[in-house]
C-alpha cells in the first residue's frame, strides 16, 4: 500500500509559504519591475514574478522570469542576489521534477552561500536544502532527505522561522514514515504537532500538517487518529474556504479514509469533491492523490474498468514524471486488474513491465546511492590515476627512448663485433685452408711413399713366394717327376718313395700358402692367428713365448694384416737371421693403442751396420708401422739378441 | 669289419676332395654307406631325417666353419662321432675342435690307410689326430716357470722402478709417452698378480727376478 507519494509537496510548501506571503497582484508586481532600477531590486521582482505566474500554472512567463533572474544574478556580485536567481530556478525545476536541473540550481545556490552569515542568506541556504532534499525524495534518496531536513532544522530555529521549522519536522515524519521507521515518523509528527500547538500558526499552515498527519497515520493504518487529524483539516478549511489550496488533498485523504471504511456512497462524494478541487490548483501531486482515490473507490466498488482506467492513468504520469517506482507498482496493478478482466495479453505485457521496472528500480537507486556517496571520492582518485598515468606514461615513453637509443648502440656495437669476427673468421680460415691443404700435400706425399714401399714389400713377397714355390715345391714335384718316369726303378719302392716327396710338397704348399694368408687371421682374428703362428714356429731349435693382453676383437682387418706381418716378419727375422734359440711375443691393448714387443736371444746387430736381408725385412716393418701411423724402436747388440718395441695407434 | 652297416657323412666343399675321400671309404668298408655333402645347410637337412653314426668336416667350408658344425651336431645328436680334417695345420683350430667334443683330426695329405685307420678308431671311441697334430698340440707359446718371462723393456721399467722412479720420469728417461710407460707397468702388475708398486717390488726383489 506503499503508493502514497505526496511527500514531495511538502517540499513545495515552504517555499510557497515564504513567497506566499506578499501575495501582490501579477500586474502591480509588473509594474514595479519595469520602475525597478537596480539589478538586484529586478532580480527580486522577477522572481516573485516566476513564482505568481506558475502558481496560476503559467509555466512558460514562469520560466521567461526565472530565466531573467538567473540573467540579472550572473550581472551582480552580490552573492545573495546570484544565490536568489539560482533559487528561483531550482524551485522551478523541482515542482516540475526536472531533477537534474533541480539538483543542478539547488547545490548552487548551496555553492554560492557556503558561508552563509545573514539572515537572509542562512534562509535562502536553507530553502535550497529543502529543496534538495526533495529531489533526493523523488529519486529515492530517502536517508539523504532526512539528514539534509535533520541538518536544516537548526537553521530555521536559527533565523527564527517558526513556520519551516515547524514544516520541516513534518518533512522528516513523512521522510521516515516512506522509510518504514515508523517510530521516528511518529517522533517528528508529534514534535510537529506539538510546536504547531505552540506557536501562532495560520490556518492553511495547520492545515498542511494535519494532512501530513493523516497521511502518516493512513499509512499506519491508524484510522481513528487519521479521521482526528482530517477533522482538523476540516475545521481549518471551514474558516479558509473551499479554494484553499490544500482542499484537494483533503479530498483526496478523505475518499482513502471511506475506502478503507467501506463507506462507497461517502467515498464518491468525497471523490467528486477533490475533482472539483483540482480547478483550484492543478498541480501535478493533486491529479496524482485524485486519480489514486479514483482507483480506491473503483476498487471499493468492484468496479475493475474504473480502477484499471485510473491505474493506467496513474501509470503513464510516473512514467512522464520518471517516477519509476510508482510506476512499478501501477504497473503491478495494471497487471492484476486486466488478468481479472480476462485482457492476459495487457496483464502479461505489465507484468513484464513492473518486473523490468523494479529490478532497474532496486539498481538504479543502489547505484544512486553509491554514485552519490563516492562521486566525490571517485573524482578525486580518478585524478590522482590520470596524473599517475600520465607520469608513468611519461616514464614509460622516456624508457622506451632510451631503450631505443640503447638498442641501437648495442646493435650497432654488436654488428660492428660480428663484421670484425668474421673479418678474422674468414682470415683464419683461409690461412687454416692453406695450412691444410700444404699439410694435405705433405700428407699425400708420405702416405704415397709408405704405399709405394709397401707395394714394393708386396712386390719382394711375391718374388719370395715365387722362389718358394719354384726352389720347394717346383723342385719336390719335378723329382717325383724323375722318379716316376725312371723305368728302371723298382715300381714299388718308386710309388712309395714319390709318395713321401708328394706329402712333403704338399706341407711345402701349406707353409707357403699360410705365408701369403693365414685361414685363421680371416676367421678366428689376431689374437688367435697370432698364437698359432707362434705355435707353428716352435722347432726343436727355437721356444716361442707368446704373451697377450686386453686384444680386442674389432680390429679392423687393415690393421689385423699389417700387424699380423709385423709379428710374421719379427720372428722370420729372430729365427732365420738371428738364430735365436727364445723368442718373446708380446701384444698388449690399452685404449686405441697397441703395443709389441719381440724380444729374441739371438745374435743381434748393429742397428747401424745391418745386413741387406734384414735390412729389407726391417724395411718391411717400417713401412707398415709407418703407414699405420705408429713408433718403432729396434734395440738390438750381439750380445743381447734384438729387442723390438712397436707402438701403434688402431683408430 | 662293422657288425651293422655304418653310415658316414663327409662335408667338404671341395668336390675333388669329396669324391675321393668317399671312394677310399666305400672300396675299403664293406657295410658303409658314404654320403657326401658340399654345404653345411645340406648336411643339417639330411642329419635331420637320418641318423649319422660318423662326420668328417673339413674346418673351413665355404659357408662356415667345422668347428661350429662339430659342436651343432654334438649338441644335437651326441652319439654322432665328428672326425675334423683340413689341409692347414692350426694349433688353436685343432684344440677348440677337441674341446666341441670332435673326435680328431687328420691332415688332408693323410694317406688312404691313415683315414681308414682313423675311422676304425674314431668308431671304437679313441681320440686321433695326425702326427703333425699331435706335434702342433705339445708346442705350446706358454710359459713352463711359475714366474711370468719379461721383455727386454719391462726389465728396464722394472730396474728403474726399483731405483724409485716415477712413471714420468722412467717416460722421459725411455722418451716415451707417460701412458705408454702406465701400459707396460700395468701389464707388469698384472703379470706378476699384483696389485700395486710395493707389491710388485717385493716380489721382484724376493725372487730376484732382476
Amino acid at each position: 500500500m506503499k503508493k502514497l507519494l505526496f511527500q514531495f509537496i511538502l517540499t513545495i510548501l515552504p517555499l510557497f509559504a515564504v513567497y506566499g506571503q506578499d501575495t501582490n497582484t501579477i500586474d502591480s508586481l509588473r509594474s514595479e519591475f519595469t520602475a525597478a532600477k537596480s539589478d538586484t531590486a529586478k532580480l527580486s521582482l522577477s522572481n516573485k514574478l516566476a513564482r505568481e505566474y506558475f502558481i496560476r500554472g503559467d509555466s512558460i512567463s514562469a520560466f521567461k522570469y526565472g530565466y531573467t533572474s538567473l540573467a540579472l544574478a550572473r550581472k551582480t556580485k552580490v552573492r545573495l542576489y546570484q544565490a536568489k536567481g539560482n533559487q528561483i530556478m531550482g524551485y522551478l525545476h523541482t515542482i516540475l521534477i526536472h531533477m537534474d536541473s533541480a539538483k543542478y540550481y539547488n547545490n548552487q545556490v548551496i555553492q554560492i552561500l557556503k558561508d552563509a552569515k545573514s539572515t537572509e542568506e542562512i534562509r535562502v541556504v536553507a530553502y535550497a536544502k529543502n529543496n534538495l532534499a526533495a529531489n533526493y525524495q523523488v529519486t529515492g534518496q530517502l536517508k539523504k532527505t532526512a539528514e539534509l531536513l535533520i541538518e536544516n532544522l537548526p537553521r530555521f530555529e536559527k533565523i527564527k522561522d517558526n513556520k519551516l521549522y515547524q514544516v520541516t519536522l513534518e518533512n522528516i515524519a513523512v521522510t521516515f514514515n516512506e522509510l518504514e521507521d515508523f517510530e521516528k515518523a511518529t517522533f517528528y509528527l508529534k514534535k510537529g504537532i506539538e510546536f504547531l500547538n505552540k506557536n501562532n500558526f495560520d490556518a492553511e499552515h495547520k492545515i498542511g500538517n494535519y494532512l501530513t498527519g493523516a497521511l502518516i497515520t493512513y499509512g499506519q493504518g491508524d484510522l481513528v487518529l487519521m479521521k482526528t487529524y482530517l477533522d482538523q483539516v476540516k475545521s481549518y478549511l471551514d474558516e479558509v474556504g473551499i479554494t484553499s489550496l490544500y482542499s484537494g488533498r483533503y479530498y483526496a485523504y478523505l475518499t482513502w479514509y471511506y475506502v478503507k471504511k467501506k463507506d462507497l456512497k461517502k467515498s464518491r462524494e468525497t471523490l467528486a469533491q477533490a475533482e472539483k478541487s483540482l480547478k483550484h490548483l492543478e498541480s501535478r501531486t493533486n491529479y496524482y492523490d485524485f486519480y489514486n482515490s479514483q482507483y480506491e473507490v473503483a476498487k471499493l466498488a468492484g468496479d475493475h474498468h474504473g480502477a484499471l482506467k485510473a491505474s493506467q492513468t496513474l501509470y503513464e504520469m510516473a512514467r512522464e514524471d520518471n517516477r519509476a517506482s510508482i510506476a512499478a507498482r501501477h504497473a503491478k496493478d495494471i497487471a492484476l486488474l486486466a488478468s481479472k478482466l480476462g485482457d492476459y495479453k495487457t496483464a502479461y505485457t505489465f507484468q513484464q513491465r513492473y518486473s523490468a521496472i523494479s529490478d532497474s528500480t532496486k539498481f538504479e537507486n543502489m547505484e544512486v546511492e553509491i554514485h552519490d556517496l563516492e562521486i566525490s571520492y571517485q573524482t578525486a582518485e580518478k585524478e590522482k590515476r590520470i596524473v599517475l598515468l600520465e607520469n608513468e606514461q611519461r616514464e614509460a615513453t622516456l624508457k622506451s627512448k632510451n631503450q631505443v637509443l640503447l638498442n641501437l648502440v648495442l646493435g650497432i656495437g654488436a654488428l660492428t663485433f660480428l663484421l670484425v669476427m668474421l673479418f678474422l673468421f674468414y682470415v683464419l680460415r683461409t690461412h687454416k685452408k692453406n695450412n691444410k691443404k700444404r699439410l694435405e700435400e705433405i700428407g699425400r706425399d708420405q702416405e704415397l711413399k709408405i704405399s709405394q714401399a709397401l707395394l714394393e714389400g708386396e712386390d719382394r713377397e711375391r718374388i719370395r713366394i715365387a722362389r718358394d714355390l719354384h726352389d720347394g715345391i717346383g723342385g719336390t714335384l719335378s723329382g717325383i717327376k724323375l722318379k716316376l718316369s725312371d723305368p728302371a726303378a723298382d715300381k714299388e719302392l718308386m710309388v712309395q718313395k714319390a709318395n713321401e716327396q708328394l706329402g712333403a710338397a704338399i706341407g711345402e704348399l701349406r707353409r707357403t700358402a699360410r705365408g701369403m694368408m693365414p685361414e685363421s687371421l680371416l676367421k678366428n682374428g689376431l689374437e688367435t692367428a697370432l698364437h698359432d703362428l707362434c705355435a707353428d714356429l716352435i722347432s726343436s731349435e727355437v721356444q716361442i713365448e707368446f704373451q697377450s693382453s686386453g686384444l680386442l676383437a674389432d680390429l679392423s682387418m687393415n690393421n689385423t694384416v699389417h700387424i699380423y706381418r709385423i709379428v710374421q716378419e719379427l720372428l722370420t727375422n729372430a729365427i732365420k737371421h738371428g738364430k735365436a734359440k727364445n723368442i718373446l711375443v708380446q701384444l698388449i691393448q690399452e685404449g686405441d693403442t697397441i703395443l709389441i714387443t719381440v724380444d729374441d736371444n739371438g745374435k743381434g746387430f748393429d742397428p747401424a751396420k745391418m745386413s741387406n736381408v734384414t735390412g729389407i725385412g726391417l724395411k718391411n716393418i717400417q713401412n707398415r708401422v709407418d703407414f699405420l701411423k705408429g713408433k718403432l724402436s729396434i734395440d738390438s747388440d750381439p750380445e743381447n739378441g734384438t729387442s723390438v718395441n712397436i707402438e701403434i695407434y688402431v683408430r | 669289419m662293422y657288425d651293422r652297416e655304418l653310415v658316414i657323412a663327409i662335408l667338404d666343399d671341395h668336390p675333388m676332395v669329396l669324391d675321393g675321400i668317399q671312394e677310399i671309404i666305400r672300396r675299403n668298408i664293406a657295410n658303409a654307406t658314404v654320403i657326401g655333402f658340399q654345404s653345411i645347410m645340406q648336411f643339417n637337412d639330411f642329419i635331420r631325417v637320418k641318423p649319422v653314426d660318423l662326420l668328417l668336416v673339413d674346418m673351413f667350408l665355404s659357408d662356415g666353419r667345422g668347428i661350429d658344425v662339430c659342436k651343432e651336431v654334438k649338441e644335437k645328436f651326441p652319439t654322432v662321432r665328428v672326425l675334423g680334417m683340413s689341409s692347414a695345420l692350426e694349433r688353436s683350430t685343432i684344440v677348440e675342435l677337441l674341446q666341441q667334443g670332435g673326435s680328431g683330426f687328420i691332415l688332408k695329405n693323410t694317406e688312404a690307410s691313415a683315414i681308414l685307420e682313423a675311422i676304425e678308431k674314431v668308431m671304437c671311441g679313441e681320440i686321433i689326430l695326425s702326427p703333425e697334430a699331435d706335434n702342433l698340440l705339445n708346442k705350446s707359446v706358454d710359459n713352463p716357470s711359475p714366474l711370468p718371462t719379461l721383455t727386454r723393456r719391462e726389465r728396464e721399467l722394472l730396474r728403474y722402478l726399483v731405483q724409485g722412479k716415477t712413471i714420468t720420469e722412467i717416460a722421459d728417461i725411455l722418451l716415451l709417452s707417460n701412458s705408454t710407460i702406465d701400459t707396460y707397468f700395468k701389464y707388469l702388475l698384472q703379470k706378476f698378480k699384483v696389485s700395486n708398486t710395493t707389491e710388485l717390488l717385493t716380489l721382484v726383489s724376493r725372487e730376484s727376478i732382476l
